[in-house]
């Protein structure tokens, strides 16, 4: 059972991974919308030895902002963040209640589909990423 | 196929073979819960709000006797509110007892944008059988202090605003006594550990 889970863990990093001038990133996951807006989910590794910074994301299916989810007060909330850093040799996770990329008034998107995002970065320029559509429970176990 | 929900499948079983092994034994305590357990068991929230379909619907009453989970929230909400609905309508898939003696109820904390039509639309993106509720933003706020959660916040401008507001699902078993709460972070190992516990908590 390890072995499966670990190999299709494999495969799907090989499939989804985009590389561009040190900058890779992986495990790219649209939610399928339930409503008007939905979330863009990923691992994003610096693999050089200099900072790097997310500055913003475009995409034809939706309006993009890079979001941040926070517990604060006994509270959630969620604000624009207007870029994220990504040390030389450090991974950066995005997840839901954390960092996300808000796709805002999004179109109509089907399980499995593909969608092709830019994630702008200071230095490394825009970085084009496969994200395949997933329902949230697949995404949250 | 993706790796989770076979896993899920495996933790089902396993649970169920747990479970059998337990039958005729202790009923496990509210203590082994898997929710943040509080100190004193919450009496249900009482609040009259009005359902997707126009009609007036009294929480305690309505609920009455069922397995009763509660959450405020906004379907503008991209990353919590639809994460906890989509782990209760993927438990009830594999918890048919629980699905079937469970009302699932969403208050929208922004009633400005959310519409009857848009709650109705986003609710059954997950399961047509969620009830979901608005108001007045008086009646929303009083709804939120009878169930003991912070009143939600606007924040930001604009039409993009957002609103901060409680991330946790308010549960209360069929004896009417809210046990444990379930922020977010909650796993679906948690709620299929948990519901079967909270189900047997009924009227002595
Ligand atoms: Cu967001």
């Amino acid at each position: 059972m390890r072995r499966i889970t670990i190999w299709a863990f494999v495969t799907s990093v090989a499939v989804a991974c985009t590389a561009s001038a040190g900058i890779q990133v992986s495990n790219a996951v649209i939610a399928e919308p339930a409503g008007a807006n939905t979330a863009l989910y990923f691992e994003i590794e610096n693999t050089r030895n200099e900072p790097d910074r997310l500055i913003g994301a475009r995409t034809e299916v939706a309006t993009a902002e890079v979001h941040r989810s926070f517990s604060e007060g006994g509270q959630m909330h969620m604000e624009h963040v207007a870029s994220v850093e990504v040390g030389g040799g450090e991974v950066v996770v995005f997840e839901p209640g954390g960092l996300h990329v808000m796709l805002f008034d999004v179109d109509r998107l089907q399980p499995d589909q593909v969608v092709v995002v830019l994630l702008e970065f200071e230095i490394a320029g825009d970085v084009e990423v496969e994200a395949a559509v997933k329902p949230y429970a697949a995404i949250v176990p | 196929m993706n790796p989770f929900p076979r896993l899920l499948v495996i933790c089902t079983l396993v649970l169920g073979a747990v479970l059998g092994a337990c039958e005729g034994a202790v009923i496990p305590a509210v203590g082994q819960l898997e929710g943040v357990v509080l100190q004193t068991p919450a009496a249900k929230a009482v609040f009259t709000l009005t359902d997707t379909g126009g009609r007036p619907y009294d929480f305690s009453l309505e609920t009455k006797g069922r397995l009763t989970f509660l959450y405020f929230g906004y379907t503008n909400c991209p990353d919590i509110c639809p994460v906890h609905l989509a782990q209760l309508a993927e438990v009830f898939g594999q918890l048919p007892e629980v699905r079937r003696n469970s009302t699932v109820v969403f208050v929208t904390v922004d009633p400005e944008r959310d519409t009857p039509e848009v709650i109705r639309s986003f609710l059954d993106a997950f399961s047509s059988d969620f009830v979901g509720l608005s108001g007045s933003p008086e009646e929303i706020e009083a709804a939120q202090r009878a169930a003991g959660v912070p009143p939600a916040v606007k924040e930001g401008g604009g039409e993009k605003y957002t609103i901060g507001h409680a991330g946790q699902v308010l549960v209360y078993a069929p004896d009417g006594l809210g046990y444990s709460v379930y922020p977010f972070g909650t796993r679906q190992s948690d709620w299929i550990h948990d519901l079967p516990i909270l189900l047997e908590r009924v009227e002595s």
